[in-house]
């Protein structure tokens, strides 16, 4: 019932106005496809830390008292001690307690060193922070922790800068191990350590920040063997499920603050960070964000669609009297409807598929940026704008909606002209 | 056995306190297979009464029959189905889509008909060749003389083999030869038993034609018959 030829003919006839139209949709659709692509990034990057690393633990940590209390004057600072965590896993309301500490010493192979200390963990810290090893190596084992061996695992990034060649380090494109590093022996501070495995890269990060990639293990007993008095850095706690998190943490901090003589409401003195109340926040303000993003492209499409209108009245018009000839030979008034309903579905598809082109060369390029390095880039779990399926459904929906909204008007227009008006309307 | 019956159509205008009555009361028989002109001075009404026989127009009183269907009761979607099925107008500004070749102008009707494209195609081609332009199928209406676009536009009126063809001042656009040409298209077309309906100023086409219709001030004046003899029957008015 519809003369395709003629609709295009009709576009055809229409270039520049049609030209800058499909521009504006084009540049509609690259905008909100590329604010919701880069939206989605954040989402993604924020549940891949949560879901690893200590995304969803408590972090107990000692600092500098800010109260005169008890055995604290301001300015002293609190350091736990090991046996600390056994007084945490009395408690009904932790599922899980492991202690880290920081072996203050560099890590040396050759002349290259790694950005992190070492830090000392039982072999169950492997687990509660989703840590994975890579094929050919190991994770501590009881041995390790029993004999108090000097074994070491490290992150895939530590690594690559330790065991590479200096020439072939390149900050911003991590090159993969050129050889395995397994039974090489590296050293801590003067201290020698043999590599029993790598991780699997992972973009999470642990204890205050520390990234996967860049961590450095060694068996807590070790750690222990060189240390008088030893202090932790922290205490990793995974509360019991279905408790209420503040609460598990408060208890927490209680039984630790009355061992120490310290106060409760010294929140400096003794912190306890939930890290998924903490990216709990962080979401609800990335998905603000996303909609924020969604919605200023949904306004650059709607103004798009604005033009769509404005075009389409200045083609009934200008058609007024091609529209009089179809009718005068038989076309309904559907079928004038229709044709232009059609040509702006054209236009908008056009537009549209352009725009979704040029958001997916733009996502390849932001993909293709190295970003790395930068704390708040990894805290964010080194998001990168992804167009994905449902993305790309939402644009067509919102083309489609803004598209139909736009040509109804016109064409209902078109369609209620009679056809005599239509042919003397010149 | 009548096509067409009009029975107390009036057209009526209004523009502020001004009224015109294009048309005033036109009552019109016309059988099958007639060849008639409309004639009458400028503003009388003949495009107007042309406009309400193609469909193209509402008159705001009176009963149309056309092949013996009530069209002035018809909605605008089955107007349009009349004027698809029923009706071959010609105009005397031609009204060819410009960006279409002779062929997809021919073809337009067919589109609206649902018909398919090689049916379409060959159709448009044969009425074509019949009009005498086989060999300027592709071309588009501005590569071609005011006589070609015509016989185009008369193509296009008869690709649905129509009961009714109107025509209102077909060659009042064209000079002498070329509006010779169509007057001949439309005596052949006659001959063919075809029905056809001719507004003109020309009395040459006048001449050709079986009966002619004087319109003024929107009413039938006179409406003779003439006969192959070229005796003349007069049916004035009230007789
Ligand atoms: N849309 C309109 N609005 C108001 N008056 C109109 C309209 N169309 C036609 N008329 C009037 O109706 C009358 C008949 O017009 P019509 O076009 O039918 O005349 P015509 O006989 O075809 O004249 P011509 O020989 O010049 O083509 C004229 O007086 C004209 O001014
Ligand atoms: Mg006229």
């Amino acid at each position: 019932m519809i003369a395709f030829r003629q609709i295009i003919q009709e576009m055809a006839a229409e270039k520049l106005h049609l030209g800058l139209t499909i521009l504006a949709i084009a540049w509609a659709t690259v905008s909100i496809a590329s604010m919701l692509a880069v939206g989605e990034g954040l989402r993604q990057g924020l549940i891949r830390t949560t879901s690893n690393g200590n995304g969803d633990l408590i972090l107990l940590t000692g600092g500098f008292a800010t109260l005169d209390y008890g055995n604290f004057s301001k300015g002293k600072q609190l350091n736990l001690k090991p046996d600390d965590v056994d007084l945490l896993r009395a408690l009904p309301s932790l599922a899980q307690v492991e202690p880290s500490a920081v072996w203050s010493a560099s890590v040396t192979y050759k002349d290259n060193g790694t950005w992190q200390q070492p830090l000392a963990v039982y072999p169950q810290y492997k687990n509660l922070t989703g840590l994975q090893i890579d094929s050919g190596g190991r994770w501590f084992n009881p041995l390790d922790i029993k004999e108090q061996r000097k074994v070491i695992v490290i992150g895939k990034s530590a690594a690559v800068s330790l065991f590479n060649e200096d020439d072939d380090f390149d900050w911003e494109n991590m090159p993969d191990l050129e050889s395995s590093p397994i039974g090489k022996q590296l050293k801590v501070g003067e201290e020698k350590f043999t590599v029993i495995g790598v991780l699997k890269s992972n973009p999470s990060n642990i204890e205050n920040g520390i990234p996967i990639d860049y961590a450095v293990f060694v068996p807590f007993t070790t750690w222990l063997r060189f240390h008088v008095n030893p202090s932790l850095g922290a205490i990793n706690i995974k509360p019991a499920a279905g408790v209420d998190r503040e609460k598990a943490a408060a208890s927490a901090r209680q039984v630790i603050a009355r061992k120490y003589g310290a106060s409760t409401e010294d929140l400096q003195l003794l912190q306890a960070q939930d890290m998924l109340l903490r990216q709990k926040t962080m979401r609800q303000f990335l998905i603000g964000l996303q909609s924020f993003l969604g919605i200023i492209g949904l306004v650059t499409l709607a103004v798009a669609g604005i033009g769509i209108a404005n075009v389409m009245y200045a083609t009934v018009k200008r058609a007024t009297r091609d529209i009089g000839i179809r009718m005068a030979v038989g076309a309904r008034p559907g079928a004038i409807k229709l044709h232009y309903l059609i040509q702006a579905f054209i236009t908008i598809s056009i537009g549209g598929v352009i725009g979704l082109i040029l958001t997916y060369a733009l996502v390849q390029v932001l993909q293709n940026i190295p970003i790395q390095g930068s704390g708040f880039y990894d805290y964010l779990g080194q998001p990168t704008p992804e167009l994905s399926f449902t993305i790309v459904s939402l644009v067509i929906l919102a083309l489609s909606v803004v598209g139909i909204a736009a040509a109804w008007f016109p064409a209902r227009h078109a369609a209620a002209i009679t056809p005599l008006e239509a042919l003397q309307g010149e | 056995m009548s096509l067409v019956q009009l029975k107390d159509i009036s057209k009526h205008y209004q523009s502020g306190d001004e009224h015109v009555y294009a048309l005033d009361g036109v009552t019109l028989t016309i059988k099958k297979g007639e060849f008639l002109s409309i004639l009458g001075p400028s503003g009388s009404g003949k495009s107007t009464l042309m406009n309400v026989l193609g469909c193209l127009d509402k008159p705001t009183a009176g009963f149309y029959q056309l092949d013996d269907h009530d069209v002035s009761s018809f909605s605008s979607k089955e107007l349009a189905a009349v004027r698809n099925s029923k009706i071959g107008f010609v105009f005397q500004s031609f009204n060819l889509l410009e960006y279409a070749t002779a062929l997809e102008n021919v073809m337009l009707p067919l589109v609206y008909a649902g018909v398919n494209l090689r049916k379409r195609r060959a159709k448009a081609a044969e009425l074509l060749e019949r009009v005498g332009l086989g060999d300027r199928m592709s071309h588009k209406p501005n590569q071609l003389s005011g006589g070609q676009k015509q016989r185009v536009a008369i193509a296009r009126a008869l690709v649905n083999d129509p009961q009714i063809i109107l025509a209102d001042e077909p060659t009042g656009a064209l000079d002498s030869k070329s509006g010779a040409e169509i007057e001949a298209l439309f005596s052949e077309l006659h001959h063919e038993g075809r029905t056809l309906i001719v507004v003109t100023h020309d009395i040459s086409l006048a001449r050709r034609t079986k009966r002619i219709i004087n319109i003024k001030d929107g009413k039938v004046v006179d409406d003779e018959i003439l006969e192959p003899s070229s005796t003349i029957y007069h049916r004035r008015e009230g007789d």
